[in-house]
């Protein structure tokens, strides 16, 4: 097992016949040797990965009002402070608020985009999908001064809607690449073979296309949610007093005390996005599972 | 199955053409609007704010290049670059060599195990940047538990929050994802016979990993250190958190333009900045290895 770290044997190691084992065993004890202090340094790396953020739902539930590690005492006192502060609790539910319709509009337009993509035979299509995939790679920090303008210049600062479609614009690029990889695989001559047996084309888009592509919709929409229920840049600039969300409430707190309650507020981001992936993993285990079959 | 109950109604007879030429001939339209659709949408609130905002840095407050040439003869802007292109190198850098381990096992392993680990990895990745700086305060902080640990080795009980190694560490957490994520894509396809072969032909274990598998990885490790680079250029939340004042990145500056000078041009005119030199890097690298972006779907 260890030996095929350092050099990628064939699936089963067995010793290939005709050669002795005690010839390569030097080899193989220093290839084992390194095989271990990989799997040591990895362990760390993956550590250094995952450690804080447990570190900040155990603090969630400390015991005492300040942050401190190893916990002075296990308590749910931070969670009852959380859920009876009503600044928290409206934050949390506007943020879902937020990324449920930023999630919406994205998925119609990403899954939109994707399939006129597939479709088109037009010019022109990269220049589209350079506009469609830019969001992902442009510095948020950029984005967040544009919108900021913008808001600024038409007045609406602090709209949860208008904060809404501007994050939907972040989460069109997931959904549009989920979307296209997905119509990759799809046959498209089975749009063909229902338009030709008299179907409509909406129809055709409704009954065949949509339907084998709503786990990769799914996923795409989950992203778009995450994406804009966790996001702190943008928000810290339009948000104005009307439209505190869970990471601006987050933000304007740690700057001014560092106390559990905004352990809990991290953990509940944690759970709800941590969450939501580990939901989309399910559903692709599960449609691969359904294709097996 | 569901195309069975339409499969009844028959063609419209007038139309004679075969349902080939039917096709292109209905199709167009519906694309057109398709694609259209949102290509308006994003002309509208995502093209519209970019370009006013580019605007802006050559309107506000007079017309010209005024921004520019204040941004270019002010010292502190051109120290401002400086700190930010070598903490986003340091941070690059250390992300590549702490994710290529990973990458590596994860690419060797039985696929069980990988699917295993990799959530570990994307898990973080999931995780809100503010709340993983976060996480950062707690630990790096007075009372935090690196602190602790470091104490007999420090002398002193003193946190280094606010420090560039604390943003540094944690930029590098909060990245570290991305090297592992694509390295390991290029990993996987690396034909497994060609380091065996080098094997079979008398090379030590580690000349065939140098000199056969190593030169197949190093797009992915390049293309993806300088997509770190390019992330960790723009990062606002990390440096504001974690950092002082004295690792005031571009992306800070640009937020104290407006939020505390109010100064729309010049927080415009950095952001300009930062987004043709972004730009262009990301181009560059597109150009030099063709490793697409990251986008695990």
């Amino acid at each position: 097992m260890t030996a095929d770290l350092i050099t990628p044997a064939p699936a089963r190691p067995k010793p290939p016949p005709g050669r002795r084992r005690g010839k390569r065993s030097p080899a193989t004890r220093a290839e084992r040797a390194l095989g271990w202090a990989l799997r040591g340094l990895v362990a760390l790396i993956l550590a250094f990965l995952v450690i804080p953020i447990l570190i900040v739902v155990l603090e969630s539930f400390n015991s005492v009002d300040y942050l401190s590690f190893p916990l002075e005492g296990w308590s749910l006192t931070h969670y009852r402070e959380f859920f009876a502060d009503s600044a928290w609790v409206d934050a949390t539910l506007l943020s879902a608020r937020i990324a449920l319709l930023a999630a919406a509009i994205a998925t119609v337009v990403g899954t939109a985009a994707a399939w006129g993509l597939a479709r088109s035979p037009a010019r022109g299509k990269g220049l589209v999908f350079a506009l469609m995939y830019s969001p992902l790679v442009i510095p948020i920090i950029v984005l967040a001064m544009s919108y900021y303008f913008t808001f600024a210049d038409f007045r609406v600062i602090g709209h949860w809607q208008v904060i809404a479609v501007a994050y939907s614009v972040m989460g069109v690029p997931y959904v549009l690449v989920a979307v296209s990889s997905a119509l990759q695989q799809f046959d498209s001559e089975l749009e063909n073979a229902a338009r030709t047996l008299g179907a409509s084309l909406p129809k055709t888009l409704l009954r065949i296309t949509l339907p084998s592509l709503t786990s990769a919709i799914s996923a795409g929409a989950l992203f778009a949610f995450v994406i804009a229920f966790d996001e702190a840049v943008i928000i810290l600039f339009v948000s104005g007093t009307g439209s505190v969300t869970l990471p601006r409430k987050l933000w304007d707190s740690v700057r001014y005390d560092l106390t559990p309650t905004l352990a809990v507020a991290g953990t509940i981001l944690i759970a709800v996005c941590v969450g939501l992936f580990l939901l989309s993993e399910l559903i692709k285990i599960l449609r691969e599972r359904r294709e097996r079959r | 199955m569901t195309a069975q109950t339409s499969a009844k109604r028959p063609p419209p007879a007038a139309d004679i053409r075969p349902p080939a030429a039917r096709r292109r001939a209905r199709r167009p339209g519906f694309v057109t609007a398709a694609l259209g659709l949102p290509v308006a949408f994003m002309a509208i609130v995502y093209a519209y704010p970019v370009g006013a905002m580019l605007l802006k840095s050559v309107t506000e407050p007079t017309a010209g290049f005024g921004n520019f040439t204040e941004a270019a003869t002010d010292r502190t802007m051109w120290h401002v670059l400086w700190i930010t292109v070598r903490m986003s190198a340091e941070v690059a850098v250390l992300t590549v060599l702490l994710g290529f381990p990973v990458a590596y096992f994860l690419a060797r392993t039985s696929k069980r195990k990988a699917r295993f680990l990799v959530l570990l990895v994307v898990i973080p990745f999931w995780t809100s940047i503010l709340v993983r700086s976060f996480a950062w305060i707690v630990l790096l902080g007075d009372n935090g538990l690196v602190t602790k640990i470091l104490e007999p080795l420090t002398g002193d009980g003193q946190g280094m929050l606010y420090s560039e190694s604390a943003v540094i560490i944690a930029m590098t957490h909060i990245l570290l994802p991305f090297p592992i994520l694509i390295i390991k894509g290029t990993l996987d396809q690396i034909d497994a016979s060609l380091p065996r072969a080098a094997r079979s032909l008398g090379a030590g274990p580690v000349r065939a990993f140098a000199h056969v598998y190593l030169p197949l990885a190093v797009p992915a490790i390049v293309s993806s250190g300088m997509l770190v680079f390019v992330i960790a250029l723009g990062f606002y939340v990390t440096p504001a958190l974690v950092g002082g004042p004295k690792q005031s990145t571009i992306a800070v500056v640009i937020a104290e333009a407006v939020q505390v000078n109010f100064d729309w041009g010049m927080a415009a005119t950095l952001a300009t900045l930062l987004l043709i030199l972004a730009t262009a890097l990301t181009m560059i690298v597109r150009r030099l290895t063709k490793v697409k972006g990251l986008v695990t779907l």
